[in-house]
């Protein structure tokens, strides 16, 4: 924009420059022919008036036939007058008298004068009256006059000085009262360059009238197009059709599933997620009936009330489609449109949602189990303590012992499901004591010994000699590390053996070992997920809740550390457990 | 006179133990079982006919249904009345009831006393007249 304005600018300034040097030569030109004529002019004047008063001088001294008192007189007049050229010349073309007195050629003037034929210039030269009909001829040159030419060239330089000024005014004022002119021109070539953003192209209010009419004409021109846009999208959402482009797009864009239907049921658009949600092409479905495409019988009736609009409110219906693993839960809402409009239907993929509630409802059912059981044991024992108060001290200890073990099953179990749902509400704390391993491994040790023998599976703790007191949450430890053992003596066939081995140096590391079934690649990842119990069918007969890894790792974590796993299909799998036992524990907040 | 035998099954060591010792003190000879799958090893080995049988509902490789439903299956055990112990909140319903065989659902916990006179009612005193 800048160097057009600036090329512009100069442009006009060069014209300018040369229309005005040409006139000025112009104007010299003139001048100097005015003044040629003004002082030939002045010397003509000048001459006439020398010869008027010489002339009766010479007229006196020619009568007199006084050759040398003409000379004399002549001699005076160009003296005083400082003549360049005086002469007086006969009608044979004989000089008289001149100037140069070597020009001169008579030596006495002649009794009757000749006559005289020519005067040549009439502005110059003068008749002498020599009396008797005698006639001589006076030329007189007069020097030019220097005073008058002086006070042109002033008057003309002045004149010169005044125009460049005007020039320069005029330019200024010129390229001032063009400059919004430039600047609407450049927005115009902005706009036709493809510049949709009006507001850019507003002028400043310093420019004057013509930015605020320029800018008038811009505000006009975008209430006009906004006018513009929002008609054609009211034309297309009351139109519909093949023209529509904005909407769709949008619609399309969601991973909801849209469909709308006819009257008919059948149906007229869908958007992408709609039909990988109804395994077809968008194509495909379209002019087809929707019921086509809805397996479950009951959810077909239900939705088949829409057709004719027989059903005003809205229809919420469940299938599911694809099988197997690839199934999905589709949650299918409709409503219709009214007066003839047909249905429009939201579709939404609520596997994700099912399977949540599947997992957690087995695992309220399976907490319930696992809180049962115990409670049982606890009210046998205890009915027989209390039927047979005269029991033998071995017996009575036996059955008090259980009933403490199972107590302390209990607890685990409620402390399990606190985890769970502090987990769950992402409020899971650590409360940090100082905590003695040895005292530690024995508890648990004690603990799985039972469970262990009772599957014939060889449970061995490899413990350092020597192990240290380290800082973290007791309780938390002991509910991963009974989660990992648990699981490693629940998943191992009978007649196997499960190893625990700890290091205690800069972390304190437990890796869990077992024979057991082992883990697919697929599911090593995805078995610390919550409620995720591997597809396994030897799995399934196993009770648990699917919760007790992802319970470990989020614990270990806390910790600072994690839990991993290797493992070998059919083979066994070696869960690491491992903490920092120096770097500072993250609490939770 | 003749004996009449109790099979007891469930995965928690701790209840067959304790009704196992209950039910001899009563008189009843008892075999006990882990699961369903050693329940019908532990039948087949078993020379008498059983008299009843007491099942957890849930256990690992075969629970007490798929072991209420075997027994039904064969002729010489079809008629053993069976009483199901379940930790869960779980209703039978009467077809499953008719198939299994299950007269009682007993649900944990449970007291041993209650079991004792539900077995008694059901295949009466541990000694009687043959």
């Amino acid at each position: 924009m800048l160097p057009r304005r600036v090329s512009l600018i100069s442009g006009v300034l060069v014209m300018n420059t040369a229309i005005v040097a040409l006139a000025m030569v112009a104007l010299w030109l003139v001048v100097d022919r005015v003044r040629t004529e003004e002082a030939e002019r002045a010397s003509d004047r000048a001459a006439a008036a020398i010869a008027e008063v010489v002339r009766p001088d010479l007229e006196r001294a020619l009568a007199d036939r006084d050759l040398p008192a003409l000379r004399l007189a002549l001699a005076k007049a160009a003296h005083a007058a400082s003549l360049t050229e005086c002469r007086i010349v006969l009608g044979d073309n004989s000089v008289v008298a001149d100037l140069e007195t070597g020009a001169a050629n008579l030596k006495a003037l002649p009794a009757e004068l000749p006559a005289v034929s020519t005067v040549g210039d009439a502005k110059r030269t003068f008749i002498l009256e020599g009396g008797v009909g005698g006639r001589a001829i006076l030329t007189l040159e007069v020097p030019a006059a220097s005073a008058r030419s002086e006070w042109l060239e002033v008057g003309f330089g002045g004149v010169c000085l005044a125009a460049v000024a005007l020039l320069g005014f005029v330019s200024v004022r010129a390229q001032k009262r063009s400059m919004p002119v430039t600047q609407v021109s450049s927005a115009l070539s902005s706009i036709q360059q493809g510049e949709k953003e009006l507001a850019a192209l507003e002028l400043a209010e310093s420019f004057g009238d013509v930015a605020t009419a320029w800018n008038g004409l811009l505000k006009e021109l975008a209430s006009h197009r906004a006018k513009e846009r929002f008609d054609s999208v009211l034309t297309r959402r009351t139109q519909g059709g093949e023209r529509d482009e904005v909407v769709p797009r949008m619609v399309d864009a969601l991973w909801h599933g849209v469909i709308a239907v006819d009257d008919e049921l059948n149906i007229r658009y869908c958007n992408g997620a709609a039909a990988v949600f109804l395994c077809g092409t968008r194509d495909g479905l379209l002019g087809t009936p929707i019921l086509d495409r809805i397996e479950d019988p009951q959810a077909k009736e239900k939705l088949g009330k829409l057709a004719g609009a027989r059903s005003r409110g809205k229809i919420v219906i469940e299938t599911r489609t694809g099988e197997g693993d690839n199934g999905a839960v589709l949650r299918i809402s409709a409503r219709p449109v009214g007066s003839g409009g047909g249905a429009v239907l939201l579709i939404e993929d609520v596997t994700q949602q099912r399977v949540a509630d599947k997992s957690r409802n087995a695992f309220v059912e399976q907490a319930t189990h696992e809180l049962r059981t115990p409670l049982t044991n606890v009210r046998l024992y205890v009915e027989a303590l209390v039927e047979k108060p005269d029991a033998d001290v071995s017996t009575r200890s036996q059955h008090l012992n259980i009933i403490n073990q199972e107590v302390r099953r209990l607890e685990r179990i409620v402390g399990d499901m606190l985890s769970v749902s502090e987990i769950e509400a992402g409020s899971l704390k650590l409360a940090i004591h100082d905590v003695r391993l040895p005292a530690l491994f024995a508890d648990i040790e004690a603990e799985f010994s039972a469970p262990a023998r009772a599957k014939n599976i060889a449970l061995r703790f490899d413990l350092p000699p020597k192990l240290p007191t380290i800082v973290a949450d007791r309780d938390k430890l002991i509910l991963a590390l009974t989660n990992v053992i648990g699981n490693a003596i629940k998943y191992t066939p009978e007649g196997g053996n499960v190893k625990v081995s700890v290091k205690a140096d800069d972390s304190l590391i437990i890796d869990v070992a077992d024979s057991g079934i082992g883990i697919a690649a697929d599911d090593a990842e995805r078995i610390f997920d919550r409620f995720y119990r591997a597809r396994d069918p030897r799995v399934e007969k196993i009770v648990g809740t699917g919760l007790g890894l992802a319970l470990a790792r989020e614990v270990m974590r806390l910790h600072g550390g994690d839990v991993t796993v290797q493992s070998v299909p059919d083979r066994g799998s070696t869960f690491s457990i491992r903490m920092p036992l120096k770097a500072p524990l993250s609490r939770a907040a | 006179m003749s004996t009449k035998t109790l099979l007891i099954v469930d995965d928690e060591a701790c209840i067959t133990f304790m009704l196992a010792s209950r039910f001899r003190d009563l008189g009843y000879e008892v075999i006990t079982a882990n699961n369903g799958e050693e329940a019908l090893a532990a039948l087949r080995e078993l020379k008498v006919p059983l008299t009843a049988l007491i099942t957890d509902f849930q256990m690992p490789r075969m629970d007490g249904l798929q072991l209420a439903r075997t027994l039904r299956a064969d002729p010489a055990t079809s008629q053993v009345p069976v009483v199901m112990l379940t930790a869960r909140g779980h209703r039978l319903s009467p077809r499953e009831l008719q198939e299994t065989g299950i007269q009682h659902v007993m649900p944990k916990p449970f007291s041993a006393r209650e079991l004792q006179a539900m077995i008694q009612e059901v295949c009466g005193p541990a000694r009687e007249a043959a």
